[in-house]
């Protein structure tokens, strides 16, 4: 276990870097000078010059990185160029309501995946095909379509939920739930569909391996067979399929937070796009593979839990 | 034979390559395609024409998709808006596919640093959020869509890599790849002829898998207004405008938005098909991975190779046979069906007799086909039978009828079986698990596949030990300590905590016997279980057999080896394409042997061998497949002393003496030749 | 063989060392030297890990040569390369254990048959189609099954396809790795005497490499028998296996199961009068077997015991071979005796 952390770790630490290099690259290869972006085209040479100064980016552009880098590891990741709030703090307002959403979309993935799979694994092929097709369908519905249906249904048709908006949890808890649902479900659904192909799959190739019939043959319950045996036997893989489908949610979310108007991690980085706006993208680029260094370390731990192979060499 | 079996199997090889479905998702893919591509010409609009007459337009005649807001064509739009979707598509397809391909079958191929470094950046490139680069690239190059997608390309290609690494290292392993390389070819032509072909399938899953994704993040730009501006049409940008009159109406957001999911359906759907066509092939056996097939020769000839129907019947009712209640058949494929009575079938069970099989036959459920025919044996107490035959001949399968677990889409359509007095055709599932374990128990060949990888020796033990009685956890412990010192495993507490990938052939295969022995069985069945093992390993696990029938323990020992047969057997049973030629005492199968394919394999076996390095008396032909087998002697074809009554009709298994039976009108000749070639 | 001829193939002192990943490196072949004669049949036993595939590898040159020296047809092709192989290649044959694996699925038998004269041999379409006819009729099959797929045969009939393949060049040597042990026993007796009638025809060389040893002992006119990468008998087939001088090669013979049930038992005392369960694994510089011998003594553990001269007639790498040698007579003497 402590072995799959630290491999996990040595990939981390480059991609980190990977991640912060490529983000302050594309900063050189901008077209055009951010100064002009805030100020205007009108701006007079003097006043660029100055905010150029101010912004230190008559900086060579190695040193521009050292800037960054050094003031990033003490949490300082700079301010927006817009609105000139500090990154971090914008950051620190929008990383709750991603973090929620990525929670939720996991959560539902998974309690509704899992059982899903299993059932369909152990019925009959026609079924199978229900799950398989329904999990194709789900893997197809971009998230802005489906969030859009969900709206449609939800909120302009039937009116229980609110069709836009975040409602914090301190605020009200009633009202903050009913704000999640849609997006969670918009991301969630989705994932659900594909956790129970992938666990269905896994199923029945764990099912059909000579081990299981030895189980059987040696008169352990059906209960026994599928659920203790197979099940864990093929967790693994539906394990390494939900680190990738959380890397998958950062499109989701950034596509969701905007159709539903939250002001999440992901549609500050859609903002700070359309705005050229590079330091908070540089923040929300850091933020993003925070969260997918730490979900594939948990998704290694336990895979690494659940192999033995993994666990001993 | 290859002429016989040919003509079926090409056919159902090239049914088996696209379904209905994946050529409704091809068609849909070519329409979309086309569409795009000829819009000036097909386009019944021009995209951005207004007709504020016709705002927020329904289905219609002149306008099939209807209208938006401003009156313009959707369906014209949707065609001129594919050209920048399917594009960007493209677009990173390309990259993706050149980059991938050539870094992971090089590296899978040649190995070493670069196989090193790939893997290393296809790591980091899967915890790279892809969403945050592709914006970055936005963010400078704005609404400039082409260049995001030229980079979800790259950041898709080390995923393709490692893919293509993988598939290509399995393929390396192939002894095909050793043969052309000791001929001397190239390592060019050799990607050229003999890999890429093999991975193609493997990579058109992963490249529709993709091709959605790309199609994903295209529109999802487009729709959040980072990619192509408006007025020019794209899919994405068409749902977010009409997302935006939501309120007014609803039917604007359709047509687009289910022309994205039509589209990533279809290219899902086609990466299925591959994916079909790929375990398909698998099934055929061909392109099996190597060790499974190695490890699995002698059985799986049995099961998969000899019998491709049964191959692809296991793939479709998978699950079904298994899991559903196994409700007892009525007995009408039986003896009668085969047009013969045996006398063996007639002879009644016997006092003391604990296992009794009378015309057992087992079935193909989809082509009906028999691969086993009318068996009948008896087992006693303390007795080891041998079941002794080639691949092919139904051993493994009459093994697995009596514990009640053949393969899915094969099942015992005849016959009878009696344990300790109860039918066992008769009991449902639940009753069944009652038997195994506690009453019949069974090892198999492949000792380490056969244990759960994920569990030590000690709990798969245990589990067992308190399945089938009511002790406590700690005492299933020590009863499994004593099951494992019972097996003579030395250090039997270090090798408890073990899993079974830790332990030697010969040692798993004594934790499989211990396990089986949990449940304190009266019946053992060992389906092969030393030919997976050295020979010098193959005797002790044969020792510790026969030293567990001192404790009163029946066997049934199933195997293709007679000497294996000849160590360990009271009596034995000899089949042949699927029916019981002979049985007898073991003495009299070894040496007054009456049927002439026992003859002709002792006589075909290099053991026996008159001198060295001379022609051994081989037996002509190979086993014929199953539903291949003739109506008469399903030997005759390869027999020497074959006449024409032998095909004629079906021989019965008679008593040539006292527990002597043989399937065969031709025994005194055999008996006579057998003289003259022991002389 | 009135003159001394030069080997065909003389492989000396071969090493092979594999390393895996954060593995210490794995000796599968150490200090193995074989020869085999123009025109004869040698054979390698062991049982898995004693490193017999991996010699015939190391010759065709697919595993990594530690040390060591492989001559063939005069040629020093240790470290050979890619077309100094591409020469060899056409002398130089292989027929692997697994007819599955062994022919590519997607490829016809004709294409698979055709492959080394497009390498090796500037040939018309149709001087390349004779010679694969020729040649699948040589082998057994009907000349149509060049049109067809390997799926479309049985194990069998492949291997004769494999084999097929390995003489279209008509090689003077040919290593036959395991080529009969996937088969069934009636199949296997035919495509071992097939193996014996092309040599006679063709006059090729076998290097016959099998765990089987009542194969072996058919098809060989001598026996090298390896265990953990080392020779530890080495001799005329009938000298190793009627006298087998060395413990290891003894226990291999009495543990493989004669088919006739009274012989089979007798035997079956002998291993059990034998039998010695195995021990820790001892230093390097034992002898690979000590820590199963059942005539281990101290000596055994400190010193890898040379390959040298038996009283038996053949080499055997064993301090105590000629002891060995003896007990052994003395014990099939006794089995014959009992037979009588």
């Amino acid at each position: 276990m402590l072995h799959a952390l630290i491999r996990r770790l040595l990939i981390s630490i480059p991609v980190l870097f990977a991640v912060s290099i490529l983000t302050f690259l594309l900063t050189a290869l901008t077209p055009g000078n951010p100064a002009y972006t805030i100020l205007g085209y009108q701006a007079t040479p003097e006043s660029v010059a100055a905010l150029d100064k101010s912004l230190g980016l008559n900086k060579p552009i190695l040193v521009q990185y050292w800037d960054w880098l050094t003031k990033a590891v003490h949490g300082n990741l700079g301010s927006s160029l817009f609105t000139n709030q500090s990154v971090t703090s914008l950051l620190w307002s929008s990383i709750p309501i991603t973090v929620t959403l990525i929670a939720g979309a996991v959560l539902v993935a998974t309690v509704v995946g899992v059982p899903l799979g299993v059932v369909s694994a152990r019925r009959a092929r026609s079924n199978g095909q229900v799950v398989d097709a329904v999990s194709l369908v789900g893997f197809a519905v971009p998230p802005f379509f489906l969030g859009l249906l969900f709206a449609l249904v939800f909120a302009n048709e039937l009116n229980i939920l609110p069709a836009s908006g975040w409602i914090p949890p301190h605020q009200s808890v009633t009202g903050w739930l009913r704000s999640i649902v849609m997006p969670i479900l918009t991301l969630g659904v989705p994932g659900a569909a594909i956790v129970a192909r992938q666990t269905r799959q896994g199923m029945i190739e764990t099912l059909s391996k000579d081990y299981v019939r030895s189980l059987r043959g040696r008169g352990l319950s059906e209960v026994s067979v599928v659920y203790k045996h197979g099940l864990r036997n093929s967790l693994g893989n539906v394990l390494t399929l939900l680190g990738l489908y959380v890397v998958g949610l950062l499109l989701g979310t950034t596509l969701v937070e905007t159709v539903f108007a939250i002001q999440g991690l992901g549609s500050l980085a859609v903002q700070a796009t359309g705005q050229h706006d590079l330091p908070v993208l540089e923040g929300v680029a850091v933020i993003f593979t925070i969260i997918v260094i730490i979900v594939f370390a948990i998704v290694d731990v336990l895979r690494a839990s659940l192999n033995p192979k993994l666990r001993t060499r | 034979m290859a002429t016989r079996a040919a003509a079926p199997t090409e056919a159902r090889r090239r049914r088996s390559h696209l379904s209905p479905v994946a050529w409704i998702a091809v068609v849909v893919l070519v329409v979309l395609l086309v569409a795009a591509i000829f819009a000036p010409l097909l386009s019944p609009y021009s995209p951005n024409a207004n007709d504020l007459e016709a705002t927020y337009g329904h289905i219609s005649a002149a306008h099939w998709l209807g209208t938006d807001d401003l009156g313009r064509d959707l369906l014209s739009r949707i065609m001129y808006g594919g050209r920048g979707s399917l594009l960007g598509v493209a677009e990173a397809l390309a990259v993706y596919l050149v980059l991938g391909l050539t870094f992971g079958v090089l590296a899978g191929y040649l190995g070493g640093v670069l196989e090193a470094v790939v893997v290393w950046v296809a790591d980091v490139s899967f915890a790279l959020p892809q969403i945050i680069v592709v914006l970055s690239v936005l963010a400078i190059f704005a609404n400039n869509s082409g260049a995001a997608m030229l980079a979800l390309g790259i950041l898709g290609a080390p995923g393709l890599a490692v893919f293509a690494r993988g598939a290509t290292r399995t393929v390396r392993e192939e002894l095909y790849i050793s043969a052309a390389r000791v001929s001397g070819l190239r390592t060019v032509p050799i990607l050229v002829r003999h890999i890429m072909p093999q991975i193609t399938g493997s990579v058109i899953v992963q490249v529709s898998l993709f091709s959605g994704t790309a199609l994903l993040f295209q529109t999802g730009m487009d729709f959040l207004g980072l990619g192509t501006q408006p007025p020019t049409p794209t899919w994405g940008g068409m749902v977010a405008e009409a997302s935006t009159f939501m309120g007014r109406d609803i039917w604007m957001v359709m047509p687009s938005g289910i022309v994205i999911v039509l589209a990533i359906v279809a290219f899902g759907l086609v990466g299925d098909a591959a994916q079909d066509v790929l375990s398909a092939a698998k099934g055929q056996g061909p392109t099996r991975t190597p060790a499974s097939r190695i490890a699995t020769t002698s059985q799986a000839t049995e099961v998969v190779d000899r019998d491709e129907t049964l191959a692809e019947v296991s793939d479709t009712a998978r699950l079904e046979a298994s899991r559903e209640p196994r409700t007892p058949l009525a007995h009408v494929r039986g003896a009668e069906a085969n047009g013969v009575r045996d006398a063996r079938s007639d002879v009644p069970r016997g006092d003391g007799v604990l296992l009794s099989v009378r015309n057992l036959t087992v079935a193909v459920e989809s082509s009906g086909a028999s691969i086993v025919q009318n068996v009948s044996f008896d087992l006693r107490p303390g007795q080891c039978l041998g079941i002794v035959g080639e691949s092919g001949c139904g051993k493994t399968m009459t093994a697995l009828s009596l514990i009640g677990l053949l393969p899915d889409g094969v099942s015992a359509t005849g016959g009878s079986l009696t344990f300790r007095g109860e039918d066992l055709r008769a009991m449902d599932e639940k009753q069944y698990r009652r038997v195994r374990g506690s009453g019949i128990a069974m090892i198999s060949q492949e000792p380490i596949s056969s244990l759960d990888p994920s569990f030590t020796v000690m709990d798969q033990i245990a589990e067992v030990v308190r399945r089938h009685s009511d002790m406590s956890r700690q005492s299933a412990r020590a009863e499994a300590m004593t099951l494992l010192e019972q097996v003579r495993i030395p250090n039997a507490d270090t090798v408890a905590k073990r899993y079974p990938h830790q332990l030697s052939g010969g040692m798993a295969q004594r934790v499989s016997i211990a396990a089986a022995l949990a449940g304190n069985p009266a019946v053992l069945i060992a389906d092969e279980p030393t030919t997976a093992l050295d020979v010098t390993v193959q005797a002790e696990i044969l020792q510790l057999l026969r030293s567990l029938r001192e404790t009163g323990l029946a066997m049934i020992l199933v195997s293709h080896d007679w000497g294996v047969i000849a160590d360990s057997c009271d009596a034995a049973v000899v089949m042949y394409a699927g029916q019981v030629v002979e049985e007898a005492a073991i003495a009299n199968v070894f040496e007054h042997y009456r049927h002439p394919y026992s003859y002709g394999l002792m006589e075909s076996n290099p053991q026996f061998a008159t001198a060295p390095r001379t022609p051994l008396p081989a037996v002509p032909g190979t086993v014929p497949p199953v539903g291949e087998w003739p109506v008469g002697c399903h030997f005759a074809a390869r027999c020497q002393f074959a006449s024409s009554e032998c095909s004629a009709a079906p021989i019965a298994l008679d008593q040539v003496e006292r527990d002597h039976w043989a399937r065969c009108i031709h025994t005194d000749q055999v008996a006579n030749s057998a003289k003259v070639g022991v002389a | 063989m009135s003159q001394p001829t030069q080997p065909l193939l003389d492989i000396k002192n071969l090493s092979v060392h594999y390393r895996g990943v954060g593995r210490r490196p794995f000796k599968a072949v150490d200090d193995v030297s074989v020869q085999v004669n123009p025109g004869e049949t040698v054979g390698l036993v062991g049982e898995s890990g004693s490193g017999k595939t991996t010699v015939g590898n190391a010759a065709l040159g697919l595993a990594p040569i530690a040390a060591g020296q492989i001559i063939f047809d005069g040629q020093d092709i240790t470290h050979a390369s890619h077309k100094q192989r591409r020469a060899v290649s056409a002398d130089l044959q292989v027929v692997f254990q697994d007819p599955y694996s062994s022919l590519n699925p997607s490829r016809t038998v004709f294409q698979t048959l055709v492959e080394p004269l497009l390498v090796h041999r500037k040939l018309t379409r149709k001087e390349s189609a004779d010679q694969v006819a020729a040649m699948l009729e040589k082998v057994g099959l009907a000349k149509s099954a060049g049109a067809r797929y390997p799926h479309h045969f049985s194990g069998g009939q492949r291997q004769r396809i494999a084999i097929a393949r390995a003489l279209m060049l008509s090689p003077k040597l040919v290593i036959c790795d395991e080529a009969v042990s996937a088969l069934d026993l009636s199949v296997q007796a035919q495509v071992l005497n097939l193996l014996l009638s092309l040599q006679q025809d063709l006059g090729v060389s076998y290097l016959f490499i099998s765990h089987d040893l009542s194969v072996v002992n058919h098809m060989c006119e001598r026996l090298v028998v390896l265990y953990r990468g080392r020779v530890m008998e080495t001799g005329a087939t009938s000298g190793v296996r009627d006298r087998p001088a060395h413990p290891y090669t003894q226990t291999l013979l009495s543990a493989s199961p004669i088919p006739n049930p009274g012989a089979q038992r007798r035997q079956r005392e002998l291993i059990a009068l034998a039998a010695r369960p195995a021990r820790p694994e001892a230093a390097t510089d034992a002898c690979p077997f000590a820590n199963r011998c059942p005539l281990t003594i101290d000596v055994c553990e400190t010193t890898v015991p040379p390959l040298t001269k038996s009283s038996a007639g053949t080499l055997a790498a064993c301090h105590r071979k000629d002891e060995a040698a003896v007990a052994f007579t003395a014990a099939a003497e006794h089995l014959e005796d009992a037979e009588r």
